[in-house]
């Protein structure tokens, strides 16, 4: 096991290596981002003072060799539009994306696990066909679709809720948060279920197969002929066992769920870190697009690294030390 | 074979088999509808939409069903430019299938080849592909595909070089698991004891032999690539505002959404459900005819 974690850490530094390389070049080769950070009637003096400024004029290597020593000493350069540290742009933006895909997960498992069991249970009964036809549509359609049918039904045509921006916020532990005014959940309500829904009707999906499996098993049967109460049976021997694999689907698509934030944030103007990245990429924004997919791919190796862990504690079937 | 009538060889089994699901059935024939309708954009649109000539500035933004300034009728309304929005869903579909089925062909051609001589040859090719599969499959491809536009920049061609760095995984996987189960089969090992050639061995053999898994995946993978293109032109990051496909046009009349103005997004949308909703449904037939697994 420590071997194993002490291994990962290792390919993860040489994964995270390559891809600052790969990112800064990329991002490099995308405009010149003088053209976008002067403006067109500065003096030529001018012109050549900015590019100075921000080291755009020396050779590619050295920019990358700056750029490498400065991350490692957590700075990721400034953000040329809003002249502030990028990673401290991002950072302030992580707690409003974090809440958002905590509270899709939480309606996910609130909802999922409950109706999937129902339609696990009750397979040929009319609700459960209408569960499994949601999911099926809620597994095909795009997110995006879904948000803008979403805007379009409850905020501009019914008016019951906002469609855009993140309400009124109240500090908790120094950090703001939207799930404790009245306003901020109304706000939260639209977003959260668009971040959801995919994951959702996955989760329905599995709790269903799992629980149809489960039900034909001999400890259920057992279960059931010593009297115990189906309430007893469900929340114990059912649930017990499909849980293995819901948590493990759940801890992947947590990233899954920051990946698509930058889509539902982008519809429902959410100030977090994934509009920050789209409105960069189209302003050019060099250092916070640079900072944001390094953020994003050290999140998805611990992500992983993570959920590997889990799943062997979970199930001792899985011998990490094979896999690595 | 001359005995055998078309429907008791495979492909016939495979098609009657395939038709007793009516709605599979609607799923294949609405594939052809917008195929069609892709293919003859040009000839079925009333307005050649990216013809500014023909635009009339006086006719923005009109309602559904409501009348030009020289007469006829604009069915689906126009947007901000006096843009037929029939015309330019025509135009939108044939933009995202083909960016769909071009980029799923080429990475259904790259993926497959690379699993067959992944599980074919083994050893160390092998190792490596499976690892780089794996560490790819563990990203989301949206996230993938949002990096790789922000590096490529935007067009047609970069966003199919993106879909098909972010496809080719899923084909080598399945490629490389059914040729797997198929490598020790007789027929190979007769394949190998003729001294064919490996490339003979690969293609003429092993291949046909997996195609039916892949085909399957081939399916839902055109509908994914079009979902996955349509996001990123939403968030304005995929194609160019040039080549309108259907997610461009959805972006487009998003503005127009919150002040009521429906119809600009509301039509391509329901355009870009149908056709990903049709061929998920055919994939998901496909994959119960053609999974032997699943047969009883």
């Amino acid at each position: 096991m420590t071997v194993f974690i002490i291994r990962r850490l290792l390919q993860s530094v040489v994964l995270v290596l390559v891809m600052s390389v790969l990112v800064f070049l990329g991002v490099y080769a995308i405009g010149n981002p003088a053209d976008t950070l002067i403006a067109p009637d500065a003096t030529e003096a001018e012109r050549i003072a900015i590019v100075e400024h921000f080291g755009l004029d020396k050779p590619l290597y050295a920019q990358y060799g700056k750029f490498l020593a400065n991350a490692l000493k957590g700075d990721m350069g400034n953000s040329f539009k809003f002249n502030e540290p990028a990673l401290k742009l991002i950072t302030e933006r992580i707690p409003a994306t974090l809440e958002l895909a905590f509270a899709a997960l939480f309606i996910t498992v609130l909802l999922g696990i409950p109706l999937g069991l129902y339609a696990g249970f009750k397979p040929s009964a009319l609700p459960s066909k209408i569960i499994m036809g949601v999911s099926a549509f809620g597994f095909s359609v795009p997110v995006f679709w879904l948000g803008l049918m979403m805007v379009m039904t409850f905020a501009v045509i019914l008016g019951w809720l906002p469609a855009s921006g993140r309400g009124k916020t109240v500090d908790l532990f120094g950090i703001p948060v939207s799930f404790l005014t009245w306003d901020g959940i109304q706000h939260m309500i639209l977003p959260a279920i668009n971040l959801s829904f995919f994951k959702l009707s996955l989760i329905i999906r599995l709790t269903r197969a799992g629980t149809q499996e489960v039900i034909r098993s001999d400890y259920i049967k057992y279960a059931k002929a010593k009297g115990l109460k189906s309430s007893r049976i469900i929340l114990v021997h059912v649930l017990k066992n499909i849980l293995i694999p819901i948590t493990t689907i759940l801890g992947l698509e947590f990233g899954r769920t920051i990946a698509f934030a930058t889509v539902t944030e982008t519809i429902f103007a959410w100030p977090g870190m994934g509009k920050l990245i789209i409105d960069s990429i189209s302003t050019l924004d060099r250092p916070v697009i640079v900072a944001y997919l390094m953020m994003i791919v050290i999140m998805f190796i611990m992500i992983n690294l993570i959920v590997d862990i889990i799943y062997s504690l979970l199930d001792p079937r899985v011998r990490l030390e094979e896999r690595a | 074979m001359k005995g055998i009538k078309f429907k008791d060889k495979p492909l016939g089994k495979a098609l009657v088999e395939y038709g007793e699901s009516p709605m599979a059935v609607v799923a294949f024939c609405i594939v052809v509808i917008f195929i069609l309708a892709a293919l003859f954009a040009s000839q079925l649109a009333p307005q050649d939409p990216y013809d500014l000539a023909s635009l009339e500035l006086m006719d923005g933004t009109l309602e559904p069903m409501s009348e030009s300034f020289s007469g006829s009728i604009y069915v689906l309304g126009t947007d901000a430019q006096g843009r037929d929005m029939l015309s330019a869903i025509l135009y939108g579909i044939r933009i995202s299938l083909s960016v769909g089925v071009a980029s799923t062909l080429i990475a259904f051609a790259l993926g497959t080849s690379m699993g067959l001589v992944a599980a074919y040859k083994g050893g160390r090719f092998e190792t490596l592909l499976m690892r780089v599969v794996d560490l790819q499959l563990s990203f989301p491809a949206l996230l993938i595909a949002l990096v790789l536009l922000v590096i490529l920049g935007q067009g047609v061609d970069k966003i199919v070089l993106a879909l098909v760095i972010v496809n080719w995984a899923y084909f080598a996987r399945s490629a490389r698991g059914s040729a797997m189960a198929e490598r020790n089969r007789e027929y190979m090992e007769a394949a190998r004891a003729l001294r064919l050639g490996e490339a003979r061995i690969i293609f003429c053999h092993l291949l046909p032999n997996v195609l039916p898994s892949i085909i399957v995946i081939a399916t839902t993978m055109v509908a994914r690539a079009i979902s996955t293109e349509a996001t990123l032109s939403f968030l304005g990051i995929g194609l160019p505002i040039t080549e309108p496909s259907l997610g461009l046009l959805i972006s487009n009349g998003f503005r127009y959404l919150l002040s009521g103005k429906y119809w600009i997004s509301f039509y391509p949308g329901i355009a870009l459900v149908i056709i990903i909703v049709s061929l998920n449904m055919m994939g998901d037939r496909l994959r119960d005819v053609l999974n032997p697994r699943l047969k009883r």
